[in-house]
C-alpha cells in the first residue's frame, strides 16, 4: 500500500506540468501588472520571491509559518474530529439528519469575521481565538460533507454484508467508510484551504505573532513587497498541501472511480 | 435436524401484510425454488431467512452454520477489486490474506474469470462478469445453505444457462442446500428439486410441486416438458393470474400424472381460479 502511494505520488507529480504552467502565466500577469502600476502599489513577482527567500535566511519566515501552521491545523482538526463525529451521529437517525439540515445552511452562512469577534470576546488574544474561528468555519463543511455521505449510504451493501457475516467493525471498514470518504475528501481539502485563510484572517485581526500579524505589520509600514511575500507563503504552503499531499492519496484512495468516468 | 424449518412466519410492512403465516422445511441437500408473482412476498421470505428481516410472527429455525448470498443485482464494493469481492465472505470468517485471494482465484478462474480480469474494479468488469464475480463471493465461502433471490434474471439466455449449469455442479460438490426464488420456471426446473409457488395478497403457498426427477438429473429436455407441462396446470397459471390457456389439450391438463407429485396448499384469490 505505501509502495503504491509512493508511485501514484510520483506519478501524480510529473503529471503537474500543466498545473505548472498555469502558474507560470499567473506569474506572467502579475509582472505585466507590476509594470504599469509601479513597485509601490504591486511589486514584481521576483521582488517578492527574493523578499520571502531574505525573510527566510533572517530566520522570521519559520516560526511566523509555524505559528500559523498549528493554530490553522489544530482548528482543521478540531472541525474533521467533531464534524465527522456529528455528522455520523446526524445521519444515523433520519430526525437528526432533519434537524441537523437546517443548522448547517446556517452555519455555512454565518461569517467567520462574526465568529471571530465573538471569539476575541470569549478567548482573548491567545492562540484560542483563531483555532476556535477555523474550527467554526471549516466544521460546517465537514459536518455537510459527512451528513450527506451518511444519508446516501448504500443500504443494499448494508445487507449483503450482514448476509455474509461481516462483524460491525468489518461492515464500517469494507462498506461504510469508503462511501463516507468518498463525501469526506474534497470537504477537507475544501476546509483545509479555508483553515489557513482564517487562521491569517484571525492573527491580522486579533494576534500579535504569526503570518496575519506579520502582514499586519507590513501593512502599517506600507511594505508591499513584504506582505506580497507572506502571501505568498500562505499560497505556497497551500499548494504544496493540497497538490503535493491531499491530491495524489485522494486520486489513489479513489482510483476505483477513474475506471468508471 | 432439518437445514431450515419455518414455523408460521408471517409479516407485515406497515400496515399492510405482505406475506400470510406460513410453513417451510428444508432439508440438507434440497433444492428448493420459491416461484411467485411480483409482491407475493417471496423476497421477504429469504431476507427473513437471511436474517435482514426483523421477524415479528413465527419462528425460523436456523441449522446452518454458513450462508452463502446471490441478490438480483450483483452487490459488489465497488471499491475492491473482483477478487477482494470473491474473498470477502473468507476475510469475514478469519481466513488469511494469502488463503483467501488463492481461493478465490481459483474459484474465479473455474468461473471463467482470468488474473487480469479479478484485478479490475467493479466498475470496469462487464454485467455478466459482475454476475460471476457475486456468484463466486457466496460459493467461495463454501456454503451450506445457498440463497439465491432471482440471481440471473438480468443477464442473457446463453450466460443464464452456462452459470445455472456451473451452480449445479458447484452445489452438488459442495453438497449445499438452495434456496431460491425467481419468477421464472425454467431456472427454477434446472436448479431446484422441488418447487413451490407463492400467490395471493398477501401472498400464501399455493402449490408444492416435486418433479419426478432431481435437478441434476434433469436433461434441457427434461426441463422443457416440465416447463410445458407446469404452464398448462391450472392451479400455477391462476397463482400468476394468467387466464386458462384453451390451446392446451385436456391430457396436459394434469401434469402431476405425468411428471409431479402436486399438492394443491391453498385457495387462491378469491379472483382467480381455484387449482
Amino acid at each position: 500500500m505505501t509502495l503504491r502511494l509512493l508511485r501514484a505520488w510520483i506519478a501524480w507529480l510529473w503529471s503537474g506540468w500543466s498545473a505548472a504552467a498555469g502558474l507560470a502565466l499567473l506569474v506572467a500577469g502579475w509582472q505585466l501588472a507590476a509594470e504599469r502600476l509601479g513597485p509601490l502599489l504591486l511589486p514584481a513577482p521576483l521582488d517578492a520571491f527574493a523578499r520571502l527567500y531574505s525573510l527566510l535566511e533572517a530566520g522570521v519566515l519559520w516560526p511566523e509559518f509555524l505559528v500559523t501552521a498549528r493554530r490553522a491545523l489544530a482548528g482543521f482538526a478540531l472541525a474533521l474530529g467533531i464534524g465527522c463525529a456529528a455528522g455520523v451521529l446526524a445521519g444515523i437517525s433520519r430526525a437528526g439528519a432533519l434537524l441537523a439540515r437546517p443548522l448547517v445552511t446556517v452555519l455555512l452562512g454565518m461569517p467567520p469575521i462574526a465568529w471571530l469577534v465573538l471569539a476575541l470576546l470569549w478567548l482573548g488574544s491567545g492562540d484560542g481565538t483563531p483555532v476556535f474561528t477555523v474550527c467554526a468555519a471549516a466544521l460546517p463543511v465537514v459536518f455537510g460533507a459527512t451528513l450527506q455521505g451518511m444519508l446516501t449510504r448504500d443500504t443494499a451493501l448494508s445487507a449483503m454484508a450482514r448476509a455474509f457475516g461481516l462483524s460491525w467493525r468489518l461492515r464500517v471498514i469494507e462498506v461504510e467508510l469508503p462511501h463516507l470518504l468518498a463525501w469526506l475528501f474534497p470537504a477537507a481539502t475544501t476546509a483545509l484551504g479555508t483553515s489557513w485563510k482564517v487562521a491569517v484572517m484571525a492573527e491580522l485581526l486579533t494576534s500579535s505573532d504569526g503570518i496575519g500579524a506579520a502582514l499586519a505589520d507590513a501593512r502599517t509600514q506600507l511594505d508591499m513587497t513584504t506582505a506580497l511575500a507572506w502571501v505568498l507563503c500562505v499560497l505556497l504552503a497551500l499548494l504544496l498541501v493540497e497538490y503535493g499531499l491531499l491530491e495524489p492519496v485522494k486520486r489513489e484512495l479513489e482510483r476505483w472511480r477513474e475506471v468508471a468516468r | 435436524m432439518s437445514l431450515l424449518r419455518i414455523r408460521g412466519f408471517g409479516h407485515r410492512y406497515g400496515a399492510r401484510r405482505a406475506l400470510a403465516p406460513m410453513d417451510l422445511t428444508l432439508e440438507r441437500g434440497e433444492s428448493l425454488a420459491v416461484l411467485g408473482p411480483s409482491g407475493c412476498g417471496k423476497s421477504t421470505l429469504l431476507q427473513a431467512t437471511a436474517g435482514l428481516l426483523e421477524i415479528g410472527e413465527g419462528t425460523i429455525e436456523r441449522g446452518w452454520q454458513n450462508l452463502g448470498m446471490v441478490f438480483q443485482e450483483p452487490r459488489l464494493l465497488a471499491w475492491r477489486s473482483a477478487l477482494d469481492n470473491i474473498a470477502l465472505g473468507l476475510k469475514a470468517r478469519g481466513v488469511r490474506r494469502r488463503e483467501r485471494r488463492a481461493a478465490a482465484t481459483a474459484l474465479g478462474t473455474r468461473l471463467g474469470l482470468s488474473a487480469a480480469d479479478l484485478a479490475l474494479y467493479p466498475a470496469a468488469l462487464s454485467g455478466g462478469m459482475r454476475s460471476r464475480v457475486a456468484l463466486a463471493r457466496a460459493l467461495a465461502i463454501e456454503p451450506d445453505l445457498l440463497l439465491l433471490d432471482e440471481p440471473f434474471a438480468a443477464i442473457d439466455i446463453g450466460l443464464r444457462h452456462e452459470l445455472e449449469q456451473w451452480l449445479l455442479r458447484e452445489c452438488l460438490r459442495l453438497g449445499c442446500t438452495m434456496l431460491m426464488i425467481t419468477h421464472s420456471p425454467r431456472e427454477a426446473l434446472r436448479l431446484a428439486d422441488r418447487l413451490l409457488v407463492l400467490g395471493g395478497q398477501p401472498g400464501r403457498p399455493l402449490l408444492a410441486l416435486q418433479p419426478a426427477l432431481r435437478a441434476t438429473d434433469r436433461s434441457e429436455r427434461d426441463v422443457l416438458a416440465l416447463e410445458t407441462a407446469l404452464l398448462a396446470d391450472t392451479g400455477f397459471r391462476a397463482a400468476f393470474g394468467l387466464p386458462p390457456d384453451e390451446r392446451v389439450e385436456a391430457t396436459d391438463r394434469a401434469p402431476e400424472t405425468a411428471w409431479f407429485q402436486h399438492h394443491c396448499l391453498a385457495t387462491p384469490a378469491p379472483d382467480r381460479q381455484a387449482c
